[in-house]
């Protein structure tokens, strides 16, 4: 299977829409987004992938950080240094950022603690640089824990479960199979909507076809490879 | 020239006409979306057209129709080489060239020639396979380089088409039917390729 493949789900539309409104100054609506979801639905791969093609400053939560290590992180992103003081940082990162507004992607901000959350907010409210913070479903509610935050979001994607049309472009881009509609909804209800499992299905899939010399997908035969691959579904 | 607006035209245009497909004016407007009322607007796109059209990146087949000259596309080395250190930047241990190649959008073969720059210069290190795919991950260098380490001269194969023909030939002979007409053309393009190459500088010396 071509692992160099990236599919522009309606998620990932959804995502560059959305973005784009939040990065355009001039008729835009510049503010924090919110992009939320259970894992495996592709959220940080597609902030990864408008990250790497425009650019921006992508900061991975880590657990634990304190005041002083997530703004240090963060100045260092911005503008390449590490003041000891929480509140350098800060004047710093709000310099830079003055000067060439960037978009702030900050993945795994549901680990944040809501402290930090407002430290994001003070930037923004005075460099209004768009803000964009994905998570899991969890960050919804951090975030609507102060009203003076979850009013300056302006933008929320939720990224939903995989649909009956991605899984056919994934598998005749990344693998050239041609899956009926029907096997379709099977990959989709088994993988409960979870990118990765589809991904690992159609890797399977893939395989069984070659051995069958064939190119052409159905039900019956999603059914017998999907036995091999362990679902999420809770029973 | 290099603003903001003649990047957005060029990537409209050479994204309309992927295949040598023939753009239009129109196709341009609809592409930068630009309201039919907004003459000025328009005026200047076809004022940009025309110097692409100077530069020799848009061919102009009649008024108001143009096809895409990729041979003209100025070098972006250094934006796709930002383009790879981002999603290096961004990705956990255990990333591949395949997956760089999916997040920035490089070709395939720059991205393993860049990738293999980075190792070398100890931006990256190894980080085991997964069959004969290797993998990488990040070193404390790395972290500590914010703006992406350019190869200090081009990381460009000076036989890489006349490689990339030898392999195709190598697997047409082993995988097709040297028989069938499709794969004939094939293999009479790229030995074409190869003899070009060699035959010219047999020439010269």
């Amino acid at each position: 299977m071509r692992k160099d493949v990236f599919i522009e789900t309606s998620n990932v539309t959804e995502f560059r829409q959305k973005i784009r409104t939040l990065e355009d100054r001039e008729n835009g609506e510049p503010g924090i987004a919110l992009v939320y979801g259970q894992a495996g639905r592709g959220k940080t791969e597609t902030t990864r992938h408008h990250y790497a093609l425009n650019g921006g400053v992508y900061l991975r939560v880590m657990q634990g950080w304190t005041q002083a290590a997530f703004l240090q992180e963060l100045c260092f992103l911005t503008c390449g240094v590490r003041p000891r003081a929480a509140s350098a940082c800060k004047s710093k990162i709000i310099e830079a950022l003055d000067v060439e507004p960037t978009t702030l992607f900050v993945d795994e901000a549901d680990r944040l603690h809501v402290d930090r959350v407002e430290d994001l907010r003070d930037i923004y409210d005075v460099c209004g640089a768009p803000i964009v913070l994905i998570g899991e479903r969890e960050l919804k509610g951090l975030l609507g824990e102060r009203r003076r935050i979850w009013s300056r979001v302006s933008q929320v994607v939720e990224f939903g479960p995989v649909v009956e049309e991605d899984v056919a472009i994934l598998a005749d881009e990344a693998a050239g199979l041609d899956v009926s509609a029907e096997a379709c909804g099977s990959i989709v209800r088994h993988a409960d909507g979870d990118f990765r499992l589809v991904w690992t299905l159609l890797g399977h899939l893939e395989r069984a076809a070659k051995a069958k010399d064939t190119t052409k997908i159905d039900a019956a035969m999603v059914g017998v490879v999907s036995k091999k691959v362990a679902s999420w579904r809770r029973s | 020239m290099k603003t903001d607006a003649m990047t957005a035209l060029r990537d409209a245009a050479s994204n309309l006409g992927r295949g040598g497909k023939e753009l239009t004016n129109a196709l341009l407007y609809a592409a930068l979306g630009v309201p039919t009322q907004d003459t000025a607007e328009r005026d200047r796109i076809r004022k940009r057209c025309t110097m692409l059209v100077r530069s020799g990146e848009l061919v102009r087949i009649a008024p108001g129709r143009y096809t895409y000259n990729f041979k003209a596309t100025p070098a972006q080395t250094h934006i796709i080489a930002a383009q790879m250190w981002r999603a290096i930047r961004s990705a956990g241990p255990g990333f591949t060239v395949q997956e760089i190649t999916r997040l920035s959008g490089a070709n395939y073969n720059y991205a393993t020639k860049y990738i293999r720059h980075l190792e070398g210069e100890g931006y990256i290190l190894r980080h085991g396979r997964d069959g004969n795919v290797l993998k990488y991950r990040m070193s404390s260098k790395g972290r500590q380089a914010r703006n992406a380490p350019l190869p200090s001269k081009p990381i460009t194969d000076p036989f890489e088409d006349e490689r990339r023909a030898v392999h195709e030939l190598v697997g047409l002979f082993l995988l097709r039917d040297p028989y069938q007409p499709a794969v004939r053309e094939r293999i009479v393009t790229a030995s074409r390729t190869i003899l070009e190459r060699f035959e010219k500088e047999e020439d010269a010396s």
